[in-house]
């Protein structure tokens, strides 16, 4: 069975949103391994995942994530759910 | 576990020593800070009463007594040798009641006036002043007997250090002023005061009805009464002269020292006096709502007098002179 | 029982021996009936109902979230856990306010007597045991701790007495896999957590209790005063409020660490801070990460499409939210709506921090941090103005009148011996030396590498200074001073 990956869509969001040029993020990345993903742009980040993909989560789902993959999930577990 | 817990109990029990020894040497080597200032007053009272024989009269209190009393003419007019013991308040009653009680003997008269803070909080069992009181009379310390007063002492101790060590260096002299030695007379009255204007009095509040009310102390007052007269000796409780505005702000916890005093058993029928009857005009007093001067000391004295004859009108004479001629 | 009386030295080493001389399956037995006891001694029925329906309804709640499988039902289940811890922590801080005049305070902070006016309902702990309980809820729900099914252990995990009346606030992660461990005795942590008690003790009762005979007559008697005084007093109270507070969470974690059991750190040098996010990280720590976890975070999510105006809401409701965790009065409420306005402020700042700094050709260098801390310091001061004012009026009469001359200083200084001044001083030089100490290595391990003489020297002279110079005794207003 194959892993998720994380989309590219995905990746450059985050990089776009943090400034950043390139960093190497994969399902296990959590956010304090990534410079300047702190608890204030934390939600600016979603935000614009959310903006991208023109998909809204619940809060309480959010509060959960541990890192980039389960991130990711959601965003599949969205596509999915749509018609 | 038990290493530690004993090298532990070691340190703190050999810290406490120290602490132990260092306000022994204070109180039993150095000498006190000032023999000229009003607390070394005391030794002069302490010789009165053990001089004076009885029967006489013993007024027993605090600076109020000191201040607001003229013993010379309470003696001419009851034909009794007067003893003033009033000094400071901060002595506490109860280290009054007890150093007084050795040296009460048949025929005497008591004549307890405490001041209404006494009555609250823990202050029956003095402050710093105390310290200063058995820092200067050694014998003091017998009548140390509870825990209260050890208390007191370890409060006060290192204030006490410190005047003592400092005064080692830099010895000052109160000689001069009001609140010294020899501003007594003879009787232990407080008269220095009486040649000067009187300074305008801080109207404060005695701040009564923060602190509770100590029961404690009406329990060493029957404790008192009963010992005295035990010795055939009589005890009466009268109120301390007060400034009008004083006894307007604390009227509420002047009044429950009042009331609990008379409905004591025991104490009630000693209690001579009502609180007003004592209230004088602010313009009365020296420097505090308690020291009178002038006139109204006189006025106060009258009225002692007169408390004091009703108590010898009942008693037989116990002299061939005529009590209470003028 | 509070921590500095001789009730509290005689309980702690009995406790000790007890713990360490019973088998190891009954431990928690003896630290449990202990701490009930502790807790007991405050002599206030209503504060042991209160543990009692957060420790059961919590343990229950906490299993049954862990094995429900429906999102909805533990959805369900959490706020009632919620609801709960709430619903007590709120009844009781009403019912504290209604029995007591002035400015209401959970934990005594607020005006540092843990005892206020006999007969009155106290809150003592509550706030500390509802909000960790709640916490431990949470993190069951996210899947980030489990439930303890252990009933006794759960019970510690929030009434264990080192930290049942000001905290520190534990995670379920941190503490009770320590009470599911064995108790191992360790020599080493005990002579550390002695020597924390200690340094505890220093602080609460040499600094902080002669710091507060100069803060309260100005703060009880605004009237009385004005000008500079009213600085000077706020700057005391600063250092009064850290000392007493930390002095507290030293001895706590000290007493913990006799039973091998560690604590979260609370305090970091607070006012070494640069900025009022960075204060927060290093005051009331475990307080702080719980707000920042459980209010901020889900309220920023919440507004995380109101850009940087929704983060700076976030952070005003949460330390409202703090001011009123505090107390019920006005005080609280402003100190912390004031820390929520500095923190929103920074939000839309720090963006710009760096292109401001490059164009006023500010360098980032020890003149910046000195800067940095002193406005830091005097927002913390400003906000600290509110919460320890008896009233609103209060509080403003003193910002009216805090440059109006420096009259009434030398008043407040000789309230009190000149000797108490001198103590002052020579305590707070003995702390910033061992803060400079510390800073450059492991204060423990240096004392500990020196000879025993030397050592058993510093054990003794702490014990008599604290011995001779700390406060024993609640101010009696002093009537009979000497003339």
């Amino acid at each position: 069975m194959m892993k998720e990956m994380i989309s590219e869509r995905l990746k450059k969001v985050i990089l776009r949103e943090l400034d950043l040029d390139d960093f190497d993020i994969v399902e296990s990345t959590s956010a304090d391994m990534v410079p300047g993903w702190d608890s204030l742009n934390h939600a600016r980040v979603i935000a614009a995942v959310e903006d991208e993909f023109g998909i809204r989560f619940r809060t309480l789902e959010l509060i959960a994530l541990r890192n980039v993959g389960e991130l990711q999930e959601l965003i599949d577990k969205q596509n999915r759910d749509r018609p | 576990m038990i290493k530690l817990f004993l090298k532990t109990a070691s340190v703190l029990l050999l810290a406490l020593l120290t602490y132990a020894l260092m306000v022994f040497a204070v109180f039993f080597w150095l000498p006190y800070m000032d023999s000229a200032d009003y607390m070394s007053a005391i030794l002069d009272k302490d010789r009165l009463l053990r001089d004076t024989p009885s029967p006489k009269i013993v007024f027993v209190g605090a600076s109020n007594l000191a201040f607001s009393l003229d013993s010379e003419r309470v003696q001419s007019a009851i034909h009794l040798p007067v003893v003033n013991l009033g000094l400071h308040g901060g002595i506490g009653l109860k280290y009054m009641l007890d150093s007084t009680r050795p040296y009460v003997k048949k025929g005497d008269i008591v004549v307890l006036v405490p001041e209404y803070e006494e009555f609250f909080g823990e202050r029956h069992y003095g402050e710093a002043p105390l310290l200063n009181v058995l820092h200067l009379s050694r014998e003091g310390w017998r009548h140390i007997d509870s825990v209260h007063q050890y208390r007191v002492i370890w409060r006060y101790a290192l204030t006490e250090m410190k005047d003592t060590i400092h005064a080692v260096y830099k010895r000052s002299s109160s000689s001069g002023k009001i609140y010294s030695r020899e501003s007594f007379n003879r009787f232990g009255d407080m008269v220095a005061h009486l040649k000067e204007k009187p300074r305008k009095i801080e109207s404060y509040g005695v701040p009564l009805e923060n602190e509770k009310f100590n029961d404690r102390v009406l329990v060493d007052l029957e404790k008192f009464r009963e010992y005295s007269e035990g010795n055939r000796a009589a005890v009466l409780i009268l109120s301390p002269s007060i400034a009008e505005s004083a006894f307007k702000m604390n009227h509420a916890g002047i009044q429950e020292v009042y009331d609990r005093i008379r409905t004591y058993d025991g104490l009630g029928a000693i209690q001579k006096s009502t609180p007003e009857d004592y209230v004088f005009p602010d313009n009365c007093f020296f420097d505090t709502a308690y020291h009178l001067t002038g006139t109204c000391r006189e006025t106060r004295t009258e009225k002692v007098i007169m408390a004091l004859r009703e108590i010898t009108g009942q008693r037989k004479p116990v002299s061939t002179r005529r009590i209470g001629s003028p | 029982m509070p921590f500095n009386s001789l009730q509290y030295f005689l309980f702690l080493p009995s406790v000790l021996l007890l713990f360490h001389f019973t088998r190891d399956r009954w431990r928690w037995v003896v630290l449990l009936l202990g701490s009930l006891g502790f807790y007991a001694a405050l002599g206030d029925p209503y504060l042991l109902a209160a543990l009692a329906t957060v420790t059961m309804t919590t343990y229950v709640l906490g299993i049954r979230i862990g094995g429900t499988r429906s999102p909805r039902g533990k959805t369900a289940l959490l706020w009632i856990g919620i609801a709960i811890n709430l619903l007590v922590l709120i009844s009781m801080k009403i019912l504290h306010s209604m029995t007591v005049t002035g400015n209401p305070s959970p934990s005594g902070i607020g005006r540092l007597d843990l005892f206020p006016a006999t007969g009155s309902i106290l809150a003592i702990g509550v706030s500390y045991y509802t909000i960790q309980a709640i916490s431990y809820l949470v993190d069951i729900y996210l899947e980030t701790g489990e439930a303890e099914s252990h009933p006794g252990r759960f019970a510690l995990y929030l009434s264990v007495f080192p930290k049942i009346l000001q905290g520190p606030i534990e995670r379920g992660r941190d503490l009770i896999p320590q009470l599911r461990s064995p108790y191992v005795f360790d020599y080493a942590g005990a002579r550390v957590g002695m020597l924390r008690i200690a340094g505890g003790l220093f602080k609460k009762m040499v600094i902080a209790d002669r710091l507060a005979q100069y803060v309260n007559p100005v703060y009880d008697n605004v009237h009385a005063y004005s000008g500079v005084v009213f600085i000077v007093a706020t700057y005391l109270y600063a250092l009064q409020i850290y000392y007493d507070f930390s002095g507290y969470t030293d001895i706590a974690l000290g007493s913990a660490r006799l039973f091998g059991i560690r604590l979260t750190e609370n305090f970091r040098n607070p006012y070494t801070a640069t900025s009022i996010a960075d204060f927060w990280r290093r005051w009331h720590i475990s307080f702080s990460r719980w707000i920042l976890d459980y209010i901020f975070r889900p309220l920023q999510m919440k507004f995380r499409h109101g850009g940087t105006g929704g983060t700076a809401v976030a952070l005003i409701l949460t330390f409202l939210a703090s001011g009123f965790w505090h107390g019920f009065g006005w005080g609280f409420v402003v100190w912390g709506l004031l820390h929520g306005l500095f923190l929103a402020c920074s939000v839309y700042y720090k963006p710009h921090q760096r292109s401001i700094y490059q164009k006023l050709a500010v360098t980032a260098g020890w003149k910046s941090a000195i800067w940095q801390r002193f406005i830091t310091f005097h927002l913390v001061c400003l906000a600290w103005i509110f919460f320890r004012a008896n009233s609103i009026t209060d509080a403003g009469y003193i910002l009216t009148h805090m440059f109006t001359g420096t009259g009434k200083i030398a008043r407040l200084l000789t309230s009190h011996e000149r000797l108490e001044i001198w103590i002052c001083v020579l305590s707070l030089g003995i702390m910033a030396f061992l803060y400079h100490l510390g800073n450059r290595r492991d204060k423990w391990d240096y004392l500990f590498s020196k000879p025993a003489a030397v050592r058993w020297c510093f054990y003794y002279a702490t014990a008599l200074y604290i011995l001779m110079f700390g406060k024993y005794f609640s101010p009696q207003t002093f009537i009979y001073g000497k003339f």
